[in-house]
Formats: C-alpha cells, sequence, structure tokens
C-alpha cells in the first residue's frame, strides 16, 4: 500500500509541472499532506502512540489543512495574481520532471543496500530536485515558498524511512516543518505584501550580489 | 549547569521582548553577559562531563564558546552606542535585544551539543533569531536581505537534515542507534563509506550557508550588510564560525573512516578557488570595500581550513568582527 | 467460440455513444434523446451517397474503410476473460498499437489530400497527440508484460491476478490511464470537444469536415466501436481467468457501462484545455504509466 501512496505522491509532482494556476500548486500540498498522512499511519504504525499521534496530527493539520489556508489567506490579501508564471514552458517542465524522477530512480538503483527502501529514497531525492526545480523556474516568492514546502515533504519521506528505529529523526523534521513553515510564511509574506507591492522575485534584485 | 543557562536566558530574552524600560534593559542585558561568563567558566572547568544527555563541554566546543563570549561583549556594547545615534522605536529595540540574546544562547547550545541532531536544531534556530536581527531596519533592502538569508538558509538546514538522515541510514545498516558525536567517531571505521560519502555532501553543502563557503554563500552576504553593523558583526564572525562548526564535527567523523583523502581534496578544491575569487573580485571594486571587508572574513576562514587548524577558525572571528564593526 | 468476444465488443459499441450523449443530457437537466439515436443517425448516413471534390485523390475516399477495418483488426486481438480474441500471437500488442496507427495514418493523409487549411491544421494536431500519447500506451502494457512475463494480450491478462493484492492496485492505476488514453484517442473532452463548431480549436472534427454520407457513418461508429474497445482492455483487467461467463459478462457490462458514463461525466464537468496545455497533459500521462513501470519494476525487485 505504501508503494502505491508513493507513486501517487510522485505523480503529484509531475502535476505540479502541469498545473498553471496557484490555486492547483496548494491544492497538490493539501493532497501531498494527506498521501504522507497515509505513509505516516501504515509505517510508523509500531512507534509509541504519543508520538504517533504527535506527527499524524502534524501531517493532517499543519501540512493538508492549515499550510493550504494559510497560503490562500496571503494570496487573497496581498492580491497575488492567480497565475503561476513559470519562466519555463509548462511542457518542459513535465519533461523536466519526468527526467528527473527517472534520474532518481536509476540513482537509487546504483545503491546496494539490503536495508535501504528504494522507493522511498527514490521518492525523497525527486521531490528534492522537484523542489529546487520549482524554485528556480517560477516567477513568484510564493512559488518560491511552495518549491521549499515540497523539498520539505521530501524530507518527510526520507525521514520516514528511518523513522520507526529513530522517532525523533522525524520529530526533528517536522520541527524544521514548523519552525521554518511559521515563519516563512506568518510573518514574511505578510510584510513582504505591506512593502512591496508586486509579489515578483523581480523585486528583489536591488542588492546586486 | 547548562539546563539552567538555558531557562535563565529564555526568561531574560521573554524580558526583554516585553520590557520598554531603558534602566531594566541595561539591567537585562548586563545580567545575560554576566551569566553567558559565568556558564563559560563553569564549562571550562567542568571539560568533558556529560550533561542532559546532549551536551558535553569538550575542548573544541570550549574555544569557540570562550571566542563568542568575548565576542558577545562588545556586541552589546556597540548596540548601545547603534541604538542612540538611530533612535529606532522601543519595540524594536526589545526586538533586537531578544533576538540577540536568543542568537548568542542557541550558538553556545549549538557549540556544547554532543548530538548531531541537536547541534543542528540549534543551528536552526540561529537562524530564526538571526532573520530576526537582519529585518531590524524594516525597509525593502533589510527584508530583501532577510527574505534572501531566510530563504537560502532554510533550504540548506533542510540539506543539511537530509545529510543527517542519510548517516542514519549508514547507521542502520550496522544495527546502530546513537547519533553522538562520540558513538560515531568510534564506529565510523565500519560504517558504509557510499552512505557516509553522500552525507559528507549534502551537511558539508548545507552548512556552508552558514559558514559562507562557495555553494551556498550568497545567503550571508546581503544579510551582514543589512543587520544594524553590531548584529552585522555577530553574524559575519561567529554566525560563520558555526557553520565551520557544523562542518568541523562532521570531517572529524570523516577523518576516522577510508574516506578521509577524499574528503579533504573536496574541501580544499571547494574552498580554495573561491577566496581568490572573491578577494579578486571585491578588491577590484571600489564600491564594494564593505563586501570587502565582509569578505575577507569569508577568506580567512577558508585559508584557515586549508591548513586545518581549528583554533585558527576561532580566533580569526577577532578580525572579522573588527572589520564587520568598522564598516 | 472465440467469435463471441467480437460479438460482446461490437453489442458494446452499438450502446456506447447513446450512453455518452444520454449521461450528458441528463446532467444538463434535458431528457436527451434515446440511446439508439446515434446508432439512427449512423444508419440514415449509411443510406445516403457519397460527395467527393473533385481535388482529392483515391486515399480520400479509401481513408475511412482503412480506418474501419484497422480498428475492427485491433478489436480482434483483445481477449475477453479466459478466451483468447480471435488472433492471438507473441507480442500482439504491439500489432494492435500499430493497427491502430495504420488507420490513423491514413486518416491524417486523407485529411492532407482535402487540400484544406483546417483539415491540414487538425490533421497535424492529431499527429502530435498520437505521437505523445503512444509512449504511455507502450510502457503501460510493457509494465504488464514485465510484471507477468508474457508479451501477448491474452497472456498477459490471464496470468495477471495470480500475484497478490498489488496486481489489482496496479490494475486501478493503468485503468485510470487507460480512460485517459481512450478519450484522447478518441480525441474526447480534455483534449478535444466533440461538440465544437469552431474550426481552429477541432482536432478530430475539423479532419472529417469534408467527409460525407457513408463514409461519415463509417467514421463516426469506428469511434463509438473504439471506445467498446478501449472499455473491454480496462474489463480484461478485472476479468479473473476461470472465472464463469455468469460473472465475466456482467462484469463486462458493468465496467463498459460505467466506462460510458464516466466519460458523460467528465465531459458535463470539465471544460477543455486550451490547446498549448494539451501536450504537456498527454506528456504527463507518459509519465503516469512510467510511474507504473518504475512501481512495477520495484515489486519485483527487477533492479537494472
Amino acid at each position: 500500500m505504501t508503494n502505491i501512496l508513493l507513486i501517487a505522491f510522485a505523480f503529484t509532482l509531475v502535476y505540479l509541472g502541469m498545473s498553471s494556476r496557484l490555486q492547483g500548486y496548494i491544492s497538490i500540498l493539501a493532497f501531498q499532506g494527506i498521501l504522507l498522512f497515509g505513509v505516516a499511519f501504515i509505517e510508523l504504525i509500531e512507534i509509541n502512540t504519543i508520538n504517533l499521534m504527535f506527527i499524524l496530527l502534524e501531517t493532517i493539520v499543519f501540512k493538508t489543512i492549515a499550510i493550504p489556508k494559510f497560503l490562500n489567506y496571503i494570496i487573497k490579501r496581498n492580491h497575488i495574481t492567480r497565475e503561476a508564471e513559470p519562466f519555463l514552458p509548462n511542457f518542459l517542465s513535465v519533461v523536466i520532471i519526468t527526467f528527473i524522477i527517472l534520474g532518481s530512480f536509476i540513482l537509487s538503483n546504483a545503491i546496494h543496500d539490503t536495508h535501504l527502501r528504494k522507493i522511498f529514497f527514490m521518492i525523497a531525492l525527486s521531490a528534492l530536485f522537484t523542489g529546487l526545480f520549482i524554485i528556480m523556474t517560477r516567477r513568484k516568492i510564493i512559488t518560491h515558498v511552495i518549491g521549499f514546502l515540497v523539498i520539505e515533504n521530501g524530507v518527510f519521506v526520507l525521514s520516514l524511512a528511518v523513522g520507526n528505529e529513530m522517532p525523533m529523526l522525524v520529530n526533528a523534521g517536522i520541527l524544521l516543518d514548523i519552525f521554518v513553515g511559521v515563519l516563512l510564511l506568518g510573518i514574511f509574506a505578510n510584510k513582504i505584501g505591506d512593502v512591496l507591492k508586486e509579489q515578483d522575485v523581480e523585486q528583489l534584485r536591488q542588492l546586486k550580489d | 549547569m547548562i539546563g539552567i543557562y538555558l531557562i535563565v536566558a529564555f526568561v531574560v530574552s521573554t524580558l526583554l521582548f516585553f520590557n520598554r524600560n531603558k534602566i531594566l534593559n541595561y539591567l537585562l542585558v548586563g545580567l545575560f553577559v554576566v551569566l553567558q561568563w559565568v556558564f563559560t567558566i563553569y564549562e571550562y572547568r567542568h571539560l568533558n562531563i556529560e550533561e542532559l544527555g546532549y551536551f558535553i563541554p569538550d575542548s573544541l566546543a570550549i574555544i569557540f564558546l570562550i571566542v563568542l563570549s568575548i565576542v558577545c561583549i562588545p556586541a552589546f556594547y556597540h548596540s548601545y552606542i547603534y541604538f542612540k545615534h538611530h533612535r529606532d522605536t522601543p519595540r524594536a529595540q526589545a526586538i533586537y535585544y531578544a533576538a540577540m540574546v536568543v542568537l548568542i544562547v542557541a550558538l553556545s547550545a549549538a557549540y556544547l551539543s554532543s548530538h548531531i541532531a541537536v547541534t543542528w536544531i540549534f543551528i536552526d534556530l540561529t537562524t530564526l533569531s538571526a532573520a530576526a536581527l537582519i529585518y531590524h531596519r524594516r525597509n525593502v533592502r533589510a527584508l530583501e536581505g532577510t527574505w534572501k538569508y531566510l530563504f537560502v538558509c532554510s533550504i540548506s538546514m533542510a540539506l543539511v537534515f537530509i545529510g543527517i538522515l542519510f548517516l542514519t541510514l549508514a547507521l542502520q545498516e550496522e544495527g546502530l542507534k546513537s547519533l553522538s558525536y562520540h558513538a560515531l567517531i568510534e564506529k565510523a571505521p565500519i560504517l558504509n563509506t557510499f552512505w557516509l560519502k553522500l552525507a559528507f555532501l549534502f551537511i558539508f553543502t548545507g552548512y556552508t550557508a552558514k559558514a559562507g563557503l562557495i555553494p551556498m554563500y550568497t545567503a550571508g552576504i546581503d544579510a551582514k550588510d543589512k543587520a544594524p553593523s553590531p548584529a552585522g558583526a555577530l553574524i559575519g564572525s561567529v554566525l560563520m564560525n558555526v557553520g565551520f562548526f557544523g562542518i568541523y564535527r562532521f570531517y572529524e567523523i570523516i577523518s576516522h573512516t577510508s574516506i578521509h583523502n577524499w574528503s579533504n581534496k573536496n574541501y580544499i578544491h571547494i574552498g580554495h578557488p573561491y577566496r581568490i575569487y572573491c578577494n579578486s573580485l571585491y578588491a577590484s571594486c571600489e564600491e564594494c570595500q564593505t563586501y570587502a571587508c565582509l569578505f575577507r572574513s569569508v577568506s580567512y576562514g577558508v585559508g584557515c581550513h586549508r591548513f586545518g587548524f581549528w583554533r585558527n577558525r576561532a580566533l580569526c572571528c577577532y578580525p572579522s568582527f573588527g572589520a564587520s564593526l568598522a564598516c | 467460440m472465440k467469435v463471441l468476444n467480437l460479438i460482446y465488443i461490437i453489442a458494446a459499441s452499438l450502446f456506447f455513444n447513446g450512453i455518452i450523449i444520454r449521461t450528458k443530457s441528463i446532467f444538463s437537466g434535458r431528457m436527451g434523446p434515446g440511446i439508439f439515436q446515434p446508432l439512427k443517425d449512423i444508419w440514415r448516413l449509411f443510406r445516403k451517397g457519397a460527395v467527393y471534390s473533385q481535388t482529392s485523390s483515391f486515399i480520400f475516399q479509401i481513408a475511412p474503410t482503412i480506418y474501419f477495418a484497422s480498428v475492427l483488426m485491433a478489436v480482434f486481438v483483445i481477449p475477453f476473460g479466459g478466451q483468447p480474441g480471435l488472433i492471438s500471437f507473441k507480442g500482439d500488442f504491439v500489432f494492435f498499437a500499430y493497427v491502430l496507427a495504420l488507420g490513423k495514418f491514413f486518416m491524417i493523409i486523407s485529411a492532407l489530400d482535402t487540400g484544406s487549411s483546417f483539415e491540414g491544421m487538425g490533421a497535424s494536431r492529431e499527429a502530435l497527440y498520437s505521437m505523445l500519447v503512444e509512449p504511455a500506451f507502450f510502457i503501460l502494457i510493457g509494465s504488464f508484460a514485465l510484471l507477468t512475463g508474457h508479451t501477448s494480450f491474452y497472456e498477459i491478462f490471464s496470468s495477471l491476478h495470480f500475484g497478490s493484492y498489488i496486481s489489482y492496485r496496479i490494475g486501478v492505476l493503468a485503468a485510470f490511464v487507460l480512460v485517459i488514453i481512450a478519450m484522447i484517442e478518441n480525441s474526447r473532452m480534455p483534449v478535444d470537444d466533440p461538440k465544437t463548431h469552431l474550426e481552429l480549436t477541432m482536432i478530430h472534427e475539423v479532419m472529417i469536415l469534408d467527409n460525407s454520407g457513408f463514409d461519415l457513418g463509417l467514421i463516426l461508429y469506428t469511434s463509438s466501436l473504439k471506445f467498446a474497445m478501449y472499455g473491454a482492455i480496462i474489463a480484461n483487467l478485472f476479468l479473473t481467468p476461470g472465472n464463469e461467463w455468469y460473472y465475466s459478462i456482467p462484469i463486462f457490462i458493468g465496467i463498459q457501462i460505467f466506462f460510458a458514463v464516466l466519460i458523460g461525466t467528465i465531459e458535463s464537468f470539465m471544460a477543455r484545455f486550451r490547446m498549448n496545455h494539451n501536450p504537456e497533459f498527454i506528456f504527463a500521462l507518459t509519465t503516469a504509466s512510467l510511474l507504473i513501470f518504475l512501481g512495477v519494476l520495484l515489486i519485483l525487485g527487477k533492479i537494472i
């Protein structure tokens, strides 16, 4: 079952390249939260209950509900246009993301390790590189944040692969998630809306080096 | 002691955040400096004794801690001078001091921690407090600097976390669980070198955002410039030390394995050209004098890395601190 | 007995378009025409003579027949539950794909043959989309071939479900991909709108602007036959061999009806994509089947 959920997760990454509206990106993030909830539930069922509750709560409340709501709120409050405005045509994005997934599959096949669950490694790597790719090729600040959140989801998948034996690391990852998520989005996106009129990275080019 | 230190420092920083009274502010900052020094001396007297399960003051940590404690005195002193000239709102001042205290506490705790994930958590905390410092001036350029710093650092911290996860995979293969430096150094020779290499690459790349080295060096440049100069000096000196410190801790583990040579090569090949690059670039640019000073801090650091003397790295933060203040 | 497969599929094709149209009219709050109305239309067209332009050559005249024949040939290789199709040999899914491609090729050159600029545009779009959708189909069937170790439709489907539950889950994913492939191959809603009459946005409909009478009827009927054919492939994913006819026939009918209703629903609730968003949508389909392929590789542990 985990396999199917993770394959669906990989497909959401492709959809990320396809979608041209911010709304699409946000619903993908919410859907990824649900998928991660499923994976975490199946994988970590054996660890102690309080910890499991914490992790599941994080995936469902934070990743699935709070962050998408908040992003929507920011978009409305700052009057951000609804198009994602990529530098590349979407078709190229889809092709490149496909190659990222293929590449991480080949990379994870190169590893000879009986302990590793290769699918986790593969999905985490592809989410990491897709996130970086989204950050590089989209113009808006908010899409940069979304790319970062995708990277976070990838990190979460990877931490699930070791989570059974060291739940502490999963918690640490979640800490990063909440820390940065709240700070990056909460305080910052609001402030940027106040100071800058257009929500565009072009505005952040005044400092040259 | 570290428990008391963390709690008292937290209380002081909270009070500083809510306090608008000037005299109380002096008192609290004075209290914190005294606490910092008492703590430093206490840890120096109790070398290599574990506290709270996650903190061991070994000699490396103590050197860095002493440097930090020395630097924090002029930093606070110059902050007062700074605020004499800039009439900022009491609220902005309160946030500034509270963030600075949190930054110093997070740095101390990161130095002392004996567990790789705990170090990571505290270094993550420095990102947040440094962001509050950089945003102090609250104009567009400060905002831009803060955004870049926060964003690049967050990504780098995520990369470090991935590196730690790879390390964990290597450990799991051997059926080990402990992530403390001590255990890691002991077990390093038997770990899978493939995972170690990957972990090294990710952790190195991640911490370079803090240390100001090549792949992620863009994080710090605007930040140092846009923060108020005392804070900029802290960011340019001790905060860069902590990045180096994180790399060094991992390098220590690597040095006990067969990939030591490999990592050495990477280390130098990444660091050395960069030094030449930034020195030549900024020496040639008249307007970039400020940057030149700041970059010197980077290049001192890289120079010391080359010779592998961490003591030099710790000490070289004085010239860079001075240079930053002078600008 | 093998002829029965053909009869089932042709029977399904008779109702298929009617069900789609009925679903759409119910969703838009109308009674709509009866289920046999498309069939009656086709019958009306069959009784008419065709009009050929003087500038077009014999290709334009034979293309609809070849198109129909190619789809019929493709139907021959499709098995039904435990029964092989009329033709069944190793590697017949390649035959299946290229026989369909042959028909499509003739439709494209007949559209070019008319010399109309609109038809040329439609032909170029059709060619592009078929090119993009082809890898999706091959990777999908290829991953099933890998999963089962066989290379003909009959063997693949008959040995698919002896593994674990995982094969059913992959079956669901594959059915999803196949539904979209069928939509694209038939130029239905998310990619092309069969109802539109604005030439600039048409794909398939614009290619057959000059066909009339018997030829047009043949093309329309072929389209529903194609739907029924894909429906049969999807049904095959869930028909377990060894089950008696009184299980498999209801499953077959159920899946065909469900498929038709699904297409009607999608067409009622989705808008057509902008033309320049189509390639990425179709390419994403290839990626989806690639992911299924990778999933199969991971499940089998057959690592390069």
